[in-house]
């Protein structure tokens, strides 16, 4: 089953508008929802992948931030316009990291010759309605 | 509206400064020029990030270099942080430790001047 597309937002490369892609995330987490907690944890994620892109210099001009639901896993793709690999830079790593803890899982792949670091958050059950 | 504001005072021998807003990879400079030179100065430095909205590990990468900083010169620093979001992330980060944590700015205040910590 293919993953349903929720949102893609394409931002100039400034970290100030992270904050656009923090409020985004978590109006779609709470739709889908997640708990206020898990909605922190999240957002924090999604702002340290989007830092890293940039700390690494793979986000130069534009940072891409692409969210489906994966058979109920929120999937969260962010890429920057450059090919790795990137500067070296501790606090990158660090970020990552922590964000490796906020959620299911953080993988960077590369597609199309761009590295993109993706993040996985399940999602409860959606409830069931009452039998016909 | 400013996305970060802090707030600086005195309470006996200790700097308070109180950040209210967002203290991420936007923001840390700002709150950098401002910890800094207090913690290199050798200050007793009180963070109160009790009305703070949201932290990332840039904000706290500046909390970790204004307390080495400021040890290093003779003073310290205490982080007042109720939040258990923004705690769990320092936590998770193994800087729980190194950081002195404490739930409110009383608290913190106390850290610095021989009180608990």
């Amino acid at each position: 089953m293919s993953a349903t597309f929720l949102a893609e937002v394409s931002l100039a490369a400034d970290p100030r508008l992270i904050r656009g892609v923090r409020l985004l995330i978590s109006s779609l987490a709470a739709d889908r929802g997640l708990s206020m907690d898990e909605i922190e944890d999240l957002k924090l994620a999604v702002q340290e992948a989007c830092v890293n892109r940039l700390a690494l210099g793979l986000a130069q001009d534009r940072l891409r931030i692409e969210i489906s639901d994966d058979q109920n896993t929120l999937v969260i793709a962010v890429s920057g316009d450059r090919p790795g690999p990137g500067n070296e830079d501790e606090e990158a790593a660090l970020g990552l990291s922590l964000a490796e803890a906020l959620v299911d899982g953080v993988w960077t792949e590369d597609v199309g010759g761009t590295e993109r670091v993706v993040l996985r958050k399940s999602l409860p059950p959606p409830p069931v309605g009452p039998a016909s | 509206m400013k996305r970060l504001t802090i707030e600086t005072r005195t309470d006996g021998d200790v700097s308070v400064l109180s950040l209210r807003g967002e203290l991420d990879v936007a923001t840390a400079p700002q709150f950098k020029d401002a910890l800094l030179p207090l913690a290199e100065a050798g200050g007793l430095i009180a963070v109160s990030l009790e009305t703070l909205e949201f932290l990332d590990s840039r904000g706290i990468g500046v909390l970790v270099a204004a307390t080495r900083a400021a040890r290093k010169a003779g003073g310290d620093v205490a982080i007042a942080i109720p939040s258990r979001a923004q705690r769990h992330s320092i936590e998770v980060l193994k800087l729980d430790t190194f950081l002195t944590l404490r739930d409110d700015e009383a608290q913190a205040v106390a850290a610095l001047t021989g009180g608990t910590r």
